[in-house]
């Protein structure tokens, strides 16, 4: 489903990220993790075609980013790390216009806006405008824009920060049955535990460079993903 | 305590003059040298035209014996632009503070934080008074006798007029903060408001040497009007003239109401301070969504963004009030200009050509009022990763931008022209060479607006003002388009013996269409590849 292949990008003399090569199936749950600066955010974005990169190569389902950027992006979806939102709109009104440029049908966005925003406990707050809302309630947001299209894969930057214990719960669920329908997740975190328990496959970043990653069971044998991480850290 | 939050509430107001907002780092000696020369021209600017204004009130009022009633118009005056001026500080620098909630969880009293924080509401009302008075008082002593009294207590007053200033702006400060807090449609409001103001400015403006007229034969009934009616105001203008016991009596009405106000508003300070939009929350109700195209729904996003700020609509969209109100007045004085126009052509009949080129130049001068495209890819600001990730092109986004610009000021441009073409009854090639041209250069203004911004770029601002009213952009597409369409006025006049004006103005209308071209082929290109890459 993606394919990152010696995938570089250099911040003036800084290699942010080095020759990282990731691939990850449909059907994954692939975490990412790293230390503050590792490279986590700019590889992400790097994925989803908002940052141009030095070196390497980026596929989702075959196509190049680079080549056909707009073919991928229809494919994906992005949350990022901050969900600046757009603050002059409501809710429902940048949900809507998620869904234009995605050109979801009006029976399909209505039926996923209903039922994302009923699971998530956003119906009530959807006219109101962003500016009012939450970090919580943005997230939320940014989540169900992210998923009125039905994506194949979905990037996320620390997408459980700011969510309620039961929002973070209904995000986990609605990530394994993207995977159980053949999509595939990739996602930053700094929370191991849900990354122990939630992904299939694990990346460890520092400094730029990808030092280890594989299955779960790969990556932290019979140690806990804690003290894998905190061994590599050094 | 009280020095550490001084001391911080100050370095607020000197972060003001000595740190660069866009990048948070402190001015160069060059920057602060050159803000001090363009502060001391802007204030020195307003300071002579109050000069200039006293000048006439204290010439009929003075001889007349009448020095208080100087001072207490003056006084008024004073207040009246402290407290506008000082009013949206107060609401933003008392109410709104973003360390409120930060100093209220320290161990620090609330009426402290509140009097701190009128310390420098109290700095700026001198400022914006002074401004009015300092220059007052000058006036007066060129026209009245200079005693040690009247030299003294007019500065002494404008210590008491700041104190009165400061309270008064509490007051309607804390009235702006319940009314934004409950106001629904707070942008097309405050869009009125502003617009309002600005009418009424003009008025005031264009009538103010026929007030001073009829002040100066009303001076003893406006005196006594004042005295009996407006006590408060007479002793203020008494004690400024050097009348000791109307001095004190003043500061003590001052005194007292400081002191009544800051009591109410230290008991009310954390409510105020911690209260959010007390509006009634509307509840969603799913309604049948109509789905509207890719290029739809960008162009909607723009209009949306146009419409959610009221900075934006009044530094950027200014032109599209004005021409329909050039258009109204061109028609209501339609009888006056056609006179005029007999009578210029009268006396230079080469005039009469130069009349298509000379409405053409009118309505591009207030077109450029439009700049709306000059800030709009600085405004995307941190929210700019939604288009760069959502499956659009950048050129599409480009293109949504450029076309708002182009449909919000075309609609009134049109109308300007197509009046002043009527109302100066040019010839119906003139008419069609002028309207095309019109149009030719709002599209190339709009395409212009836009690569000006992609050449300047700001995304890093925390506050709208930065990006719409403090970028080289709009600076450029404003004074740029003003001067670009001035040269295109002098071109025609200068070769008006070589080229007939209405070609001229056919060849303007081509030029600016090529270059139209040429700027719209920049954007979808290189403009393009400059925004994926922001």
């Amino acid at each position: 489903m993606l394919k990152i292949d010696h995938l570089t990008k250099v911040y003036g003399e800084k290699k942010a990220v080095d020759d990282l090569t990731l691939h990850i199936q449909p059907g994954e749950i692939y975490g990412f993790i790293g230390h503050n600066g590792a490279g986590k955010t700019t590889t992400l974005k790097a994925v989803v075609g908002i940052l141009q990169f030095d070196a390497g190569e980026v596929t989702v389902d075959g196509v190049s980013i680079k080549d056909a950027p707009l073919e991928c992006k229809k494919k994906l979806a992005y949350i990022p790390d901050n969900p600046d939102l757009y603050d002059f709109m409501t809710g429902i009104q940048y949900l809507n216009f998620v869904a234009d440029v995605f050109e979801v049908s009006a029976e399909d966005r209505q039926r996923r806006i209903r039922d994302y925003a009923e699971a998530f406990g956003l119906t009530e707050d959807l006219g109101q405008a962003i500016s009012a809302y939450s970090h919580g309630m943005k997230q939320k947001l940014a989540i169900i824009s992210a998923l009125i299209h039905e994506p194949k894969l979905v990037i996320m930057d620390e997408p459980f920060v700011g969510l309620d214990p039961k929002a973070a719960h209904i995000l986990k669920g609605l990530m394994r049955d993207i995977c159980d329908r053949g999509g595939a997740i990739f996602f930053s975190t700094h929370v191991l535990e849900v990354a122990e328990k939630l992904c299939d496959k694990v990346a460890i970043i520092k400094n730029g460079c990808l030092v280890r990653c594989g299955t779960m069971e790969e990556v932290k044998g019979d140690a806990s993903l804690e003290s894998v991480f905190l061994e590599l850290e050094g | 305590m009280w020095k550490a939050l001084l001391k911080k509430q100050f370095l607020e107001l000197n972060t003001f003059y000595f740190q660069n907002r866009k990048t948070g780092k402190r001015r160069t000696k060059a920057g602060l040298i050159g803000y001090a020369i363009l502060y001391v021209l802007l204030f020195g600017f307003v300071a002579v035209a109050f000069f200039a204004m006293g000048i006439p009130i204290a010439a009929a009022v003075v001889p007349a014996g009448m020095d208080w009633l100087y001072f207490a118009m003056m006084g008024m005056i004073a207040i009246l632009l402290g407290v506008f001026g000082d009013v949206f500080n107060t609401y933003a620098g008392l109410y709104r503070a973003k360390d409120n909630e930060l100093l209220l969880s320290m161990p620090i009293p609330p009426s402290k934080i509140l009097l701190v924080r009128m310390v420098g509401v109290y700095a700026m009302g001198l400022l914006y008074s002074g401004l009015v008075f300092v220059p007052a008082a000058i006036a007066f002593w060129v026209f009245g006798r200079v005693t040690v009294a009247n030299v003294i207590c007019p500065i002494i007053m404008l210590f008491i007029i700041a104190a009165f200033v400061t309270a008064l702006s509490c007051v309607l400060g804390w009235v702006v903060a319940l009314i934004s807090g409950k106001l629904k449609n707070k942008s097309f409001v405050t869009v009125l408001a502003s617009l309002a103001f600005i009418g009424l400015y003009y008025v005031v403006y264009f009538r103010i040497s026929s007030y001073l007229q009829a002040f100066a034969t009303h001076v003893e009934s406006i005196g006594h009007t004042i005295e009996s009616v407006a006590y408060p105001f007479y002793a203020m203008g008494r004690g400024a003239a050097g009348h000791i016991p109307s001095l004190l009596l003043f500061t003590a009405i001052v005194a007292v109401l400081f002191a009544l106000i800051c009591y109410v508003m230290a008991r009310n300070f954390i409510k105020i301070a911690t209260m959010k939009g007390t509006g009634k929350k509307s509840v969603y109700k799913e309604q049948t969504v109509k789905t509207v195209s890719v290029k739809g729904a960008l162009l909607r996003k723009e209009l949306r963004r146009f419409l959610s700020s009221p900075t934006y609509m009044l530094n950027c969209g200014l032109g599209i009030v004005i021409m329909p109100v050039l258009a109204v007045v061109a028609l209501i004085r339609m009888k006056w200009l056609r006179e005029m126009v007999t009578m210029l052509t009268a006396e230079l009949p080469e005039f009469a050509s130069l009349l298509p080129l000379a409405a053409l130049v009118t309505v591009c001068l207030t077109a450029c009022m439009n700049d709306f495209t000059a800030p709009s890819v600085s405004l995307e600001g941190k929210n700019i990763w939604i288009v760069q990730s959502l499956p659009v092109s950048a050129a599409e986004v480009l293109d949504a931008k450029r076309r708002l610009g182009t449909y919000l000021s075309l609609i009134p441009t049109v109308l300007c022209t197509v009046v002043l073409g009527i109302v100066l009854q040019v010839s119906s090639t003139a008419f069609m060479y002028m309207l095309l041209a019109a149009i030719v250069f709002v599209m190339f203004y709009s395409a212009w607006g836009l690569m000006l911004n992609l050449r300047h770029p700001n995304l890093t601002w925390t506050n709208e003002v930065v990006p719409i009213k403090q970028s080289a952009s709009v600076a450029i597409a404003l004074f740029g388009g003003w001067a670009m369409v001035l040269v295109i006025g002098a071109g025609g006049y200068f070769l008006r013996n070589v080229l007939d004006p209405e070609l001229y103005i056919l060849c303007v209308m081509l030029l600016l269409a090529v270059l139209t071209r040429l700027v719209n082929k920049w954007l979808f290109t290189k403009g393009a590849e400059i925004f994926e890459t922001l």
